[in-house]
C-alpha cells in the first residue's frame, strides 16, 4: 500500500486527467502574470505527462480544420459543463487542493490531511475485476454505456461486452426502448382522425388553405410507419464463418481469463456483436401497411365454396365461414402464408364478421385467439398466449411486439364461439378480414446484423440454401447476388478489394467444407432483398406521388393533385381526408368530377361525403342515379344518413343494398310505406327468419308513434292470415284454388315466432302471457291514441353545398353502370 | 443460535450469527465444508472495517427481510434502492469499492446489487469527461483510437434513428 504514495505516483497523479491539476496549474500561472492561453501551455509546464493524453489537451496535435473545429466545439461544451461542475466540486476540495498544491511546489511534505485526499483520488474504479464492471455497466441506460466507451481502453471494452448487451437483447425495457423512439420521432405518426362530421366549411372567411396546418403535418398525418424495439430469445449474433473459430476461442478466452491488454480493433467488432444486435433490434421499422399475408393457406373447415380462407384476404363484404358446430367450445384455425420465408411479425389484426342480412346483426366472433407463428405450415415454434376476443365486427389487434416473432406461416387458432345461427341453432366462426403486421426479412433496411442472426436462426429449422429460389413470381428466378451489399458496415475500414476476396473464400471454404451450405448468409440475404426491393421501390415512389400531391394542394395546383391521384391511383381515405379538410371547395368538386368520368366505384367514405352533401343541397338526383347503378358503396351509416335527412326511400335502396332487411323494412316503415314494408318481411326465408321483435325495436329507436303504428298494422295482418287459415280448415274442400296462397301465407306465419310479452315490453306494456296477443292489440291501440303524429322531417334547403357545382355540371351526364 | 466465528485480514475476530453469516454463499460454504467447529473462519480478502460494515448490513437484512416478491421484477432499475441501504453506500470511493469486492468474494447477492447500483448511479448521464473525473481514470486512447470509437457510436446512434 505505500508505494503508491511514492514519488512517481504522485507525479502520475498530477498527471490524471481527472482532477483539478490543470485549473491548479492556471493558478499559479496566472499569478505569476502571465497571460494563460489554454490551447497551448499546459503541455510545457509539466513534461512528464506526454504519453496518456488528457481529454483536453488532444486538440494541440490536430493538424485536420475538420477536426479542429469538431474538438473546438467539444471544448465550448466541455468547459460550460466544468464552470457547473466546478461550483460544487469546489466546496468539497478547493481548500485541500490548495494545500497539496502549494506544498508540493515549495517542496513541502504532505500531511496525512492531504495523503488521505490523494488515497482518495486513485483509480481504483479501473482495479476491479472485470465481472463486478460488467455488473456496474449492466444497470446502465444506452446514452450513459455509449459514454462510458469513450472513458477508456478497459471500459470501452466492457461496455461492448456480450454480458451487458445479451440480458438487454433478451429482455425489454422500456427506458431504453424510448430512447431510442425519441430518436425516431419523425417516423411515428398521429393519424388525424377527420369525419365528415367535422369538416369546418368556412364560407364566410377566404383563409388560406390549411391555415393551421403546414405541408410537414400533412405528410406526417399520411405516414403510417413507426419505429420499435424488440427484444428477442432466439437470436444470437452472427459471425461470419471464417472469423468463427476465433470468436470461439475468444469467448472462453474471456471467461477464464481477464486479460484483456492486448486488445485489438477486430477483436473489439466481434465482442460488438450483441451491442449491434441490440441497437439494430431498437430501430425495426414498421411500414403499418399490414399486409404481410400473401395467401391463405389452409382452414380447418369452410361452410361453402364461396365462403372460404381467401375472402379472409380482403376488407368486402366476403367472408369466411366455419362449418357449424353443436357448442360454443368448438374451434378451427386458418393459415396463411407471409410474403417471405422470414418474416417479424408483430401483429395480428382480426376483423370478425357481421351478419348484416341476419335478422338481429349476428357476429361470429371467436371468443380468443392464439397466434402461433412459424417456418412451416406444420411446424410452429411459436405459440403466444391466448387473446381473449370481443364478439364484435370492429377490428381487434393482437400484439406480438416487443418480442421479436419471425415466421414464414402464421395460423391462428380460433377459440370457442359466441353466436349460434338462427336457423340451425349451431356455432360458427365467421371472419371478414385478417391482416399481419410486420417486416419480411428482404426489407429490413440497415440491418446487416439481425437479418444474418434471422437466417442463423431459420437454419435451426430448415436449410437456408433453398431460400434463394424463394420468389413469389418467379420459382426457378436464377441467383443473381447484388455484391454491393455483401460489403457489411463493419468492414468499412478494409479496403473494398479485401472485403471481396474475404468474401470468395468464405465461399469456397463453405463449399468444400459442408456441402450442405451452397450459399453464404450474406448471399441469401442479398438474394431474399432483391425480392422485395421492387415492392419497396413501388412503396417509395407511391409515397413520392402522394407528397407531390400534397405539395400542389397546399399551392394551389387543384387540377394537377387530382390529376396525379387518379391517374397513379392514390384514392384512400387520407388522401380523400386532405381533399376534405381543404378549404377552397375547387378540389373536392374537381375530385368529385374526375372520380365520376373515371367510371371506378365510390368508396364508402366518398359516397358517404357525397351524400352528405347532397342533402345539404337538397338534390339527390345523382346521389339517386349512381345509387341505382351501383356505383357507391352501400353502407349502414350511409342509410342512416339519408334516412336521417329525411330520404327514407332511398334508405331503404341502401340498406336493401346492404342486405339488411330489417333496416331496410324500417326505412320502407319510416316512408310510410307499411304494405311495402309488410311485403317485404317475406323476404325472410326458413333459413333467415324474421326476428320481429328485433325489428319492433329498431322502429321503437326511430318513432314511438310509428312503431306502434306499424306494431297494429302488422299484428291486425298477422291475426287476419291466422283467422283466415283457421277458416279455410273449418271449410275443407271449400275451394281448391286457393291452396297456393294458403301455402304461401302458412309459410310466412311458421317463420315467425310473435312474442306478445317481449313486444309489449318495448311500449312498456305488461303482458303475462306470449301467446295473448289481442290483449296485446288492444292495449297497443290505448297507447297509439295518446300518441301524437311526427313524421320524418326533411333539413331546410340550403342549395348551396360544398358540392354544388358539382351537382349541377353533371345534372345531364349519363352514369354508367360498373360492375 | 449457533454462533461461528470470522476472521478478518487484519487478525480481528468476529462472532455473529450462524444463519446471518450465511446470507454469505461464500460463508455458508465454508461452513458446510469444513463443518461445525469453533475454529474462527478466515477471510483474508476482507479487512475489519470492511467486514464490520458487511456484518452491520447482513445483520439490518436478517431483521429487515424485504419482500421477496418485488425484488424479481425490478431487478434493473436503479431508483428502488430502499433507505437503509442507501444510507448505508453514503460512504467514500475506496470503502464503496472495498464494499463491492467484499460483497463479490462473499457473494452476497443483494450487497453486491446495491453497491453496484450505487455506482452505477454516479455514472449514469455523465460524460465520459465527468466519468473520468469521478473516478480519476487515465485517458488511455490515442486521438485516433477515440475519434474511431466516437465514429463507431455514431453509426449506432445513427440506426436508432432508421
Amino acid at each position: 500500500m505505500d508505494e503508491r504514495f511514492n514519488d512517481s505516483a504522485l507525479e502520475d497523479y498530477l498527471n490524471r486527467s481527472g482532477d483539478y491539476s490543470d485549473e491548479e496549474r492556471e493558478e499559479e500561472y496566472e499569478e505569476e502574470g502571465v497571460n494563460y492561453d489554454r490551447g497551448a501551455t499546459t503541455l510545457t509546464l509539466t513534461p512528464t505527462s506526454s504519453p496518456p493524453l488528457p481529454y483536453e489537451i488532444n486538440y494541440d496535435f490536430v493538424e485536420n480544420p475538420e477536426e479542429e473545429e469538431y474538438i473546438q466545439r467539444q471544448v465550448q461544451r466541455e468547459t460550460i459543463r466544468q464552470e457547473n461542475k466546478r461550483e460544487e466540486m469546489e466546496n468539497l476540495y478547493y481548500s485541500i487542493h490548495n494545500n497539496i498544491f502549494s506544498n508540493i511546489y515549495s517542496g513541502g511534505e504532505l500531511t496525512s490531511k492531504q495523503q488521505e485526499y490523494i488515497q482518495k483520488h486513485q483509480d481504483i474504479i479501473s482495479d476491479l475485476p472485470y465481472e463486478v464492471l460488467c455488473k456496474i455497466l449492466s444497470f446502465l441506460d444506452v446514452n450513459t454505456l455509449i459514454s462510458v466507451s469513450l472513458v477508456s481502453n478497459l471500459f470501452n471494452k466492457i461496455s461492448n461486452s456480450t454480458e451487458i448487451w445479451k440480458p438487454k437483447c433478451k429482455t425489454f425495457n422500456i427506458d431504453d426502448s424510448e430512447y431510442m423512439l425519441k430518436q425516431a420521432t419523425i417516423f411515428t405518426s398521429s393519424p388525424k382522425q377527420t369525419s365528415i362530421n367535422n369538416v369546418v366549411i368556412n364560407e364566410n372567411q377566404p383563409s388560406p388553405i390549411f391555415s393551421n396546418t403546414t405541408v410537414y403535418d400533412l405528410k406526417l398525418s399520411l405516414m403510417t410507419a413507426h419505429t420499435s424495439r424488440f427484444y428477442t430469445d432466439d437470436l444470437e449474433p452472427y459471425y461470419d464463418e471464417r472469423n468463427g473459430q476465433e470468436e470461439k476461442e475468444e469467448e472462453e478466452e474471456d471467461d477464464d481469463d481477464y486479460d484483456y491488454d492486448d486488445y485489438n480493433n477486430e477483436k473489439s467488432n466481434l465482442n460488438c456483436g450483441w451491442k449491434n444486435l441490440y441497437i439494430e433490434l431498437g430501430s425495426i421499422k414498421l411500414y403499418g401497411t399490414y399486409d404481410l399475408i400473401i395467401k391463405g393457406m389452409e382452414s380447418s373447415t369452410c361452410d361453402s365454396p364461396s365462403q372460404t380462407i381467401e375472402n379472409t384476404l380482403t376488407n368486402s363484404h366476403s367472408f369466411w365461414s366455419s362449418k357449424g358446430s353443436l357448442t360454443s367450445e368448438g374451434n378451427e384455425y386458418l393459415i396463411y402464408k407471409l410474403e417471405q420465408p422470414i418474416c417479424i411479425v408483430s401483429s395480428v389484426v382480426l376483423s370478425a364478421y357481421c351478419a348484416l342480412f341476419q335478422s338481429g346483426f349476428p357476429t361470429y366472433s371467436p371468443k380468443g385467439v392464439i397466434i402461433s407463428v412459424g417456418f412451416s405450415m406444420d411446424q410452429y415454434h411459436y405459440k403466444s398466449e391466448l387473446f381473449p376476443c370481443e364478439q364484435t365486427d370492429q377490428q381487434q389487434t393482437f400484439k406480438l411486439e416487443p418480442r421479436l416473432v419471425m415466421g414464414g406461416y402464421v395460423r391462428l387458432d380460433l377459440i370457442g364461439k359466441y353466436q349460434t345461427q338462427s336457423s340451425d341453432r349451431e356455432y360458427y366462426h365467421a371472419i371478414n378480414q385478417v391482416q399481419v403486421e410486420g417486416v419480411p426479412i428482404g426489407s429490413l433496411e440497415n440491418k446487416p446484423n439481425l437479418s444474418l442472426s434471422m437466417l442463423q436462426f431459420y437454419s435451426k429449422f430448415k436449410s437456408p440454401s433453398t431460400l434463394v429460389h424463394y420468389n413469389n413470381n418467379n420459382i426457378n428466378h436464377p441467383p443473381n447476388i447484388d455484391n454491393s451489399i455483401l460489403i457489411s458496415p463493419k468492414n468499412n475500414n478494409t479496403t473494398t478489394t479485401t472485403t471481396t476476396t474475404t468474401t470468395t473464400t468464405t465461399t469456397t471454404t463453405n463449399t468444400t467444407i459442408n456441402k450442405d451450405i451452397e450459399f453464404t448468409y450474406k448471399e441469401i440475404l442479398s438474394k431474399l432483398r432483391s425480392y422485395m426491393a421492387p415492392k419497396l421501390d413501388k412503396a417509395r415512389i407511391k409515397k413520392q406521388n402522394i407528397y407531390n400531391v400534397i405539395n400542389d394542394i397546399v399551392e394551389g395546383r387543384y387540377e394537377q393533385a387530382i390529376e396525379t391521384i387518379f391517374k397513379n391511383d392514390l384514392r384512400s381515405k387520407k388522401i380523400f381526408n386532405i381533399c376534405v379538410q381543404s378549404t377552397n371547395d375547387k378540389i373536392i368538386n374537381k375530385y368529385f368530377s374526375s372520380l365520376l368520368e373515371s367510371g371506378k366505384r365510390f368508396s364508402t367514405d366518398e359516397s358517404l361525403f357525397l351524400a352528405h352533401q347532397a342533402c345539404t343541397d337538397g338534390n339527390v338526383n345523382i346521389l339517386t342515379r349512381l345509387l341505382l347503378t351501383g356505383r357507391l358503396s352501400p353502407s349502414p351509416e350511409l342509410g342512416d344518413l339519408l334516412l336521417n335527412n329525411g330520404y327514407a326511400l332511398i334508405a331503404a335502396e341502401i340498406f336493401s343494398q346492404c342486405q339488411i332487411l330489417d333496416r331496410a323494412i324500417q326505412c320502407l316503415f319510416v316512408s310510410g310505406c307499411h304494405e311495402e314494408a309488410l311485403l317485404y318481411t317475406r323476404n325472410y326465408t326458413n333459413d333467415n327468419p324474421l326476428d320481429f321483435t328485433c325489428l319492433i325495436k329498431l322502429f321503437r329507436k326511430y318513432s314511438l308513434f310509428q312503431s306502434c303504428h306499424f306494431t297494429i298494422i302488422f299484428l291486425e295482418f298477422y291475426i287476419s292470415i291466422i283467422t283466415d287459415l283457421e277458416n279455410r280448415r273449418r271449410n275443407i274442400g271449400g275451394g281448391g284454388g286457393g291452396g297456393g296462397i294458403e301455402e304461401d301465407q302458412g309459410r310466412f306465419i311458421n317463420n315467425m315466432t310473435i312474442e306478445a310479452d317481449n313486444i309489449g315490453h318495448i311500449f312498456d306494456i305488461n303482458i303475462s302471457d306470449s301467446n295473448d296477443i289481442q290483449t296485446l292489440l288492444v292495449e297497443l291501440k290505448k297507447l297509439f291514441k295518446t300518441l301524437k303524429k311526427d313524421s320524418p322531417t326533411r333539413n331546410t334547403i340550403q342549395p348551396s353545398s360544398r358540392l354544388s357545382d358539382f351537382f349541377s355540371s353533371f345534372q345531364t351526364i349519363r352514369i354508367n353502370r360498373t360492375e | 443460535m449457533s454462533l461461528v466465528k470470522l476472521e478478518s485480514s487484519d487478525e480481528k475476530v468476529f462472532e455473529i450469527e450462524k444463519e446471518i453469516a450465511c446470507m454469505s454463499v461464500t460463508i455458508k460454504n465454508m461452513i458446510e465444508d469444513i463443518g461445525e467447529s469453533d475454529a474462527p473462519i478466515p477471510l483474508p480478502n476482507v479487512t475489519s472495517t470492511i467486514l464490520e460494515k458487511v456484518l452491520d448490513y447482513c445483520r439490518h437484512h436478517h431483521q429487515h427481510p424485504s419482500p421477496q416478491g418485488d425484488e424479481k421484477k425490478d431487478e434493473k432499475r436503479l431508483d428502488d434502492i430502499p433507505p437503509y441501504d442507501r444510507d448505508f453506500c453514503k460512504v467514500d470511493q475506496p470503502t464503496l469499492f472495498e464494499l463491492i469486492l467484499a460483497a463479490n468474494y462473499l457473494d452476497i447477492k443483494p450487497l453486491l446489487d446495491v453497491t453496484c447500483k450505487t455506482v452505477a448511479n454516479m455514472i449514469r448521464g455523465k460524460t465520459p469527461e465527468e466519468i473520468r473525473k469521478i473516478f480519476n481514470i487515465k485517458n488511455d486512447f490515442t486521438p485516433e483510437e477515440e475519434e474511431q470509437i466516437r465514429k463507431e457510436n455514431e453509426w449506432c446512434e445513427d440506426k436508432g434513428g432508421n
